[in-house]
């Protein structure tokens, strides 16, 4: 096939247009920031995120993590060892304390607590409380407390100590068909789920850089009439392919850098934060996502073209982003919903629309999903065939566009540039 | 004999139930510089679009340079549409070149090229600059460095001296007489007649899609009825000079109505001896000519 030299000059500009972009500059910078920043932040943010930090079982701290709370007892149950939380004589101490703002909660056991089972529970409200009422972090430290109180030398301390942390799980999956195995490590079902994950959120942010960029100049060529200088030297299919491969190129650049810093920097954030573990990633999943998001990149950056070819200015075209990012992103906003359920009625839908299906079809493989090949291979040819087909229309539409500058090419006049031949 | 730079038979143009241009012909001759005129919404842009294939005509044709237009054929075409704008975050002198090598130009060679109109232009301090960063009348010289930065054959431009400066305006000129003293050929659309008068020796004018004349514009003011003659003289008698209007240096002009001819004037001051040192007879002004022809076209 022969290339058009026009195309390789459209192309090589484009490129370096893309590259000096500073949305690409800027995206491409920051995630690589946020991915080295995420070694030594990792292991900080799970520590703070644990509620177990390995204190001893039939220890109870005086100041727990979950916050400062103290206690009175009228019902002389709670004769707890040195270093408890501290103990009021009366709710009016407590209360007291509260208000000085040296605790957070004071719980109040009354004197029937054995036959009634009621605790009474005062608290100030902290800043970040939301909807919530009442401390609940608290209230696990004050039940292992009063577990600790009522058996307290009445039950050996081993027994005490299961009752306090009945038993951390070490799970084996039995198949169906009889097969057993050790369920994979924590850091490979993570790794199963953060490929797709992270996969779909450098789509979305590769489709809000550089398809973004590549929408406005598209629009502001309109504007310009640049454009009419650029029909003048080369066919509207060049021009479209010129700008829609050098996107692509730069694209697929800025993902790579992404990859080969996450390469390095995942492993050592899932070691440090999650104890290590054998990073395994499936094959498929992974040949899936890699051809999955090629596909999605390359039908949102012909959706750019096509939108920046039918609105009336790059301001409106920077309008319009939002609802091309709006596809790109709805599966991983959906990832809550696809870990519990990746083959649910919404999930399949998603997959077999052309806009959705690349991204879904990551997650859902991600989530678990039992999606066979096929339905992996139609879901894709979908997304696929769309992009060709609204390249073909965008090129249609192009010189129509050109005679429409400042103005929105309306729906009528998408279908009579594609219905005109030749 | 070579055939025209540019011919245009029977063009046709209709968006929706508007014809647009209607069954127009003309040529331009090569390495003449021509006027398009018209008034605003008559058709100018479209007929240049049709002829460069931006746009495809109804009916009729176009050839540009004794041929089809084709791709090859319009990189020898270089092209200053009327809505002027070049991509805001371009710098100078990259765009420039951008244009040449998407005209067939090397690199090198829409580079050299590129930095010598800059220069020539006073334009190369801010060939690092973006257009964004230009004023206006700056843009379009950038603009129409793009437009002859390959040395085209033929150059077509759609209100070229619209927002220049009476400098710029000099310079553009002066440029496309350069390029028509190289072979080339240009034509270009304007409302200023007097740079039609001053640059074309043939025209076209277009009004509401139709041609309403075309040809030398010497014979068609030639054709046109003389408006008045002018008379340089000594001691015109009063009865005479009644007839006409004083004008500076010791003119008279007479007006030529009610059955009086330049003849009659010319013998009048014979016979009257009186010895006249200048007898101009004054033909209408191209702005005349089209006031007049757009009227009546319009008025039909």
């Amino acid at each position: 096939m022969r290339v058009e030299p026009e195309l390789k000059i459209i192309f090589g500009e484009e490129f370096r247009r893309q590259l000096r972009n500073k949305g690409f500059l800027f995206f491409t910078a920051l995630l690589v920031a946020v991915m080295i920043l995420s070694i030594p932040l990792a292991p900080v943010v799970v520590d703070w995120l644990d509620d177990d930090d390995g204190a001893p079982a039939a220890e109870v701290r005086a100041e727990p993590e979950s916050g400062r709370f103290g206690y009175v007892d009228p019902s002389g149950l709670l004769a707890l060892a040195a270093g408890a939380p501290p103990r009021f004589d009366s709710l009016d101490d407590g209360l007291a304390a509260l208000r000085d703002g040296s605790l957070d909660s004071i719980f109040a056991v009354p004197a029937d607590y054995l036959a009634s089972g009621a605790v009474a529970e005062y608290w100030v409200r902290p800043a970040n409380a939301g909807l919530f009422v009442g401390n609940w972090d608290a209230r696990g430290e004050f039940h292992r407390l009063v577990r600790q109180a009522l058996l307290g030398g009445q039950v050996p301390p081993d027994v005490l100590a299961r009752v306090l942390d009945p038993g951390s799980f070490e799970t084996t999956e039995v198949a169906r068909s009889g097969g057993v195995e050790d369920a994979e490590p924590l850091a490979s079902t993570i790794a199963q789920l953060i490929v797709p994950i992270l996969f779909g959120l450098l789509l979305l942010i590769a489709v809000m850089s550089g398809g973004g960029a590549l929408m406005r100049a598209i629009s502001e060529e309109r504007e310009t009439r640049m454009i009419e200088l650029l029909v003048t030297s080369a066919s509207p299919m060049s021009i479209m392919v010129g700008k829609l491969g050098a996107l692509v190129l730069a694209g697929l650049l800025h993902i790579a850098v992404w990859i080969a810093v996450g390469a390095f920097v995942i492993p050592q954030v899932i070691d440090s934060a999650l104890g290590g573990g054998e990073l395994i990633i499936s094959a498929r999943i992974l040949a899936v996502t890699i051809v999955a998001f090629l596909i999605g990149y390359l039908l949102f950056s012909v959706l750019a073209l096509f939108v920046g070819t039918v609105v009336s200015s790059s301001a409106e075209a920077q309008r319009q982003m939002g609802l091309v990012s709006l596809f790109a992103g709805l599966p991983v906003w959906l990832t809550g919903l696809l870990i519990n359920s990746p083959d649910n009625t919404f999930a399949q839908i998603l997959s077999y629309f052309p806009f959705t299906a690349p991204t879904m079809v990551m997650m859902r493989l991600g989530s678990g999903s039992e999606m066979s090949n096929g339905e992996i291979a139609v879901s894709l040819a979908i997304a696929a065939l769309a992009g060709a087909v609204l390249l073909y229309i965008s090129a249609r539409v192009f010189r129509v566009a050109i005679l429409l500058a400042g103005q929105s090419i309306r729906p009528g006049t998408v279908v009579a540039a594609i219905r005109q031949s030749g | 004999m070579p055939e025209p730079a540019l011919e245009i038979r029977g063009l046709t143009k209709s968006f929706g139930a508007k014809t647009v241009v209607d069954d127009v012909s003309f040529h331009v001759e090569r390495g003449e510089i021509f006027g398009f005129l018209g008034p605003n919404g008559s058709g100018k842009t479209t007929t240049i679009r049709t002829m460069l294939g931006i746009i495809r005509q109804d009916s009729g044709s176009a050839r540009v340079l004794g041929a089809e237009p084709d791709r090859e054929l319009l990189n020898c075409v270089g092209y200053l549409p009327q809505d002027r704008g070049l991509t805001k975050s371009s710098r100078v002198l990259e765009v420039v070149r951008y244009l040449g090598r998407l005209k067939g130009m090397s690199k090198e060679a829409a580079q050299s090229r590129a930095e010598a109109l800059l220069e020539r232009m006073s334009l190369s301090e801010h060939r690092d600059k973006k257009i964004e960063q230009l004023s206006g009348g700056m843009a379009q010289m950038v603009q129409f460095a793009a437009t002859i930065v390959h040395d085209p054959g033929l150059v077509i431009l759609d209100e070229p001296f619209s927002g220049l400066d009476p400098l710029n305006v000099e310079l553009m000129k002066g440029l496309l007489a350069e390029r028509q003293a190289a072979g080339a050929t240009v034509m270009f659309s304007t409302h200023i007649m007097s740079d039609v008068e001053e640059m074309c020796r043939h025209i076209a004018l277009i009004s509401d899609a139709e041609l309403l004349l075309f040809g030398d514009l010497a014979e068609i003011r030639r054709s046109r009825a003389a408006r008045s003659v002018e008379v340089e003289a000594d001691s015109i008698p009063d009865a005479l000079r009644s007839l006409g209007e004083r004008r500076p240096g010791g003119m008279v002009e007479y007006p030529l109505r009610d059955g009086r001819s330049a003849d009659d004037i010319l013998r009048a001051h014979v016979e009257a001896g009186i010895p006249v040192s200048r007898f101009e007879v004054a033909l209408p002004s191209l702005n005349d000519i089209f006031v007049e022809e757009v009227t009546r076209a319009r008025g039909a």
